[in-house]
């Protein structure tokens, strides 16, 4: 396990500018939307990242994926070809390098052209990025439709004919096909219904083993998240709060706001593993967030210090990580 | 916590019986609720769940007549509504625009939605329209009368009452409401545009117009499906509370059975228009009868069982076309009986105390 990262992540931050109104157009602030989060991705591991709307998941996997241009920080990905800065990657260079890194959707109504077979979708990957011939293309297409259980016959229709489930499993046949090593998960199973879910996750697991594949998994379901990942980061106004092992984050989670987020998820048994804490008020704006540590307006324990210090982040046992001055002294 | 069992009182406010309702469309007729019977008890919650087009929510528009122009009912359902007295309405042939069903929809039953922000209209404040409902809909209540005024004073107060309540008042009703629903500063909310809030302050605005002319049934259509956990978790308890205050029963929809497990005294399981099974929330989820309920609740992801894997329902859900004969469910069903599920739709039966389910296995 303890061997290079696959991607390591420093110190990323993204932030919008926001205009002022008129002919100018002035930068008058800016929202900052990812602020100094530190991470590294393990070959063949799941980290899920989970927070409230608003809090920077999404742009977090834009980044890495380089569709969004950083403000500063590091990327760094390295594979049995070397160690490449994703953040000095451009044009040729960055389109060649997309291959290794996948994304997948929400909404797979959306996310499929209608005017393309189920072939077309599943190929057009390859077919933009390598230069493998009909026959070659033809046989990693029938590999993957198979792997992610699509007949022949679902190959020669359209993807209105199909329902949610099977439309996500398109989507994701097209984005493996060209073997990448690390794929994004943007609420890529939110849209689904629950029976169906299940059925997209388990597959989701099977071709991470099958494949040796490296997720980054962004759910605001937190059982979902759970269910997938090996390591789960929370996410509070664009910085981690607390980074640990899956167990760890459900049921010994350090960071009030973790353990407030865990006991709001409703369960169908009605249990809670501890006591729950129950968060007033809204997440504030990211354009303004509060000084010090960013979650004290909302916190039951924020003292004096929480409203001037920014808290560093600091590990507090084997891979957990949290953000908080006051953690261990109201943990009992 | 509540004990949901201990409450079960046979009063209903709502009485349901085999509603059927049926769409024209360019392919022909489909029939997306087909034969749902189901009642709402009086200051009690029933949750429906489902998945999509299981039309949980088709039959709660049918309710308020708020479908769309190529949907009608089937004349041979019930909807009866107990709202004083034994004398029931029957809702079923109201027509939409009718005065009656003006007053009964927004009224007696109001409804929350999924989107707030396409609930509110933008061009109105929030004040405004909670202010028109209440004009609507409320009737000047200034307390109960003296025991010991005339008739005559009776009938001429009674008489006054039934005014419509003043512009003033209603602003105040409306300042009011949003300070209850927990939006802080609701004398300076109340002169907002809807998009001058956020997610989980609409949703509560929201409910601060439905329950603004006191409702004896809420209809809540996934109110909280587009919120945050920690935004949820606030906007369930609230709704807890007021009706709880309010003395409303309410019709929670939610495609999450682990919100309805939170909010519901009494849970119906829907699945291509029919109610697979009913009953009591705790023993339903504990002691689930038909396959289908067994099948959704061991695919739901959770905390307790993360080192299992989990146990997809096989199959995909069938486009509205193409329903399946007989027992909707039986392309999918693990407990499938060949010549009988696939054959007769099968009947509703009795297996316990308030419990029903529509299954061959316990006929």
């Amino acid at each position: 396990m303890k061997q290079n990262p696959l991607i390591r992540v420093e110190n990323l931050k993204v932030h919008f500018p926001l205009y002022s109104k008129g002919l100018f157009r002035k930068v008058v602030g800016h929202v900052r939307a990812v602020d100094g989060v530190t991470f590294d991705l393990h070959k063949g591991e799941t980290l899920g990242l989970v927070g409230e709307s608003g809090s920077g998941k999404t742009t977090i996997g834009m980044a890495l994926l380089r569709t969004l241009k950083e403000t500063a920080g590091n990327i760094s990905f390295s594979n049995s070809r070397g160690v490449v800065d994703l953040t000095t990657l451009t044009g040729k260079r960055l389109k060649k390098f997309r291959r290794h890194m996948q994304l997948i959707f929400q909404d797979p109504y959306a996310s499929l052209n209608p005017r393309m077979t189920v072939r077309d979708i599943i190929a057009e990957p390859l077919e933009c990025q390598t230069r493998l011939n009909k026959a070659e293309i033809n046989e990693q297409l029938l590999e993957f439709a198979a792997r992610c259980k699509l007949n022949l016959e679902h190959l020669r229709r359209f993807p209105h004919a199909f329902s949610g489930g099977q439309r996500q499993r398109i989507c994701i046949a097209r984005a493996l096909i060209t073997r990448p090593e690390f794929v994004v998960y943007d609420e890529s199973v939110s849209a689904l219904d629950v029976s169906i879910q299940a059925e997209i996750i388990n597959l989701l697991i099977k071709l991470q083993k099958e494949l040796g594949l490296t997720y980054l998994f962004i759910a605001h379901d937190l059982s979902v998240v759970a269910h997938i990942s090996t390591r789960v980061a929370v996410l509070y106004l664009g910085r981690f709060v607390e980074l640990a092992p899956t167990s760890d984050i459900f049921f010994k989670p350090m960071h009030p706001y973790t353990r407030a987020l865990m006991s709001a998820v409703p369960t169908v048994d009605g249990t809670y593993t501890f006591e729950p804490i129950k968060l007033t008020g809204e997440i504030p704006n990211p354009a303004d967030p509060p000084a010090g540590c960013r979650f004290h307006t909302r916190c039951p324990y924020s003292e004096a210090l929480c409203r001037q210090k920014i808290p560093i982040w600091r590990q507090v046992a084997t891979d957990h990580f949290i953000a908080c001055h006051r953690a261990e002294e109201v943990l009992f | 916590m509540h004990n949901p069992t201990s409450r079960l009182a046979d009063d209903p406010l709502l009485d349901v019986k085999d509603l059927r309702v049926s769409f024209r469309t360019d392919e022909g007729l489909i029939t997306p609720v087909d034969g749902v019977t189901f009642q709402v008890r009086k200051q009690q919650t029933l949750g429906i769940v489902g998945e999509s087009g299981s039309g949980k929510s088709v039959s709660t528009r049918a309710l308020v007549k708020l479908l769309p122009k190529n949907g009608f009912i089937d004349p041979g359902s019930r909807m009866n509504f107990y709202n004083n007295g034994r004398v029931p309405l029957d809702i079923t042939p109201l027509t939409p625009h009718s005065r009656a069903m003006g007053k009964l929809r927004g009224g007696e039953v109001a409804m929350i939605f999924q989107e707030p922000m396409a609930s509110f209209s933008p061009v109105y404040t929030i004040g405004n329209q909670i202010v028109e409902a209440v004009r609507q809909h409320r009737i000047t209540a200034k307390g109960p009368l003296a025991p010991t005024a005339r008739i005559g004073e009776q009938i001429g107060e009674g008489i006054r009452a039934a005014r419509k309540v003043g512009k003033k008042e209603a602003r105040a009703i409306a300042i009011e409401m949003l300070d209850r629903v927990g939006i802080a500063n609701a004398a300076m909310r109340v002169d907002q545009y809807p998009h001058e809030l956020s997610g989980g302050m609409r949703q509560r605005a929201m409910i601060a117009v439905a329950l603004s002319t006191r409702p004896k049934l809420l209809i809540a259509d996934e109110p909280t499906t587009a919120l945050d956990v920690t935004i949820q978790a606030q906007i369930l308890d609230l709704m807890k509370e007021l009706q709880a205050e309010l003395n409303m029963a309410i019709i929670f929809i939610s495609h999450d059975m682990g919100v309805i497990a939170r909010i519901a005294d009494e849970v119906a399981v829907m699945y291509l228009g029919i109610i697979v099974e009913r009953g009591p929330t705790a023993m339903l989820i504990k002691d689930p009868k038909h396959p289908y309920t067994r099948g959704l609740l061991d695919a739901i992801p959770r905390l307790d069982r993360l080192d299992t894997p989990l146990k997809p329902v096989g199959g995909d859900i069938p486009g509205p076309q193409e329903r399946p004969a007989g027992c909707p469910f039986h392309p999918r069903c693990s407990r499938f009986i060949p010549q009988i599920c696939d054959q007769k739709m099968p009947p509703s039966v009795q297996v316990g105390k308030n419990r029903f389910t529509r299954c061959f296995l316990y006929t």
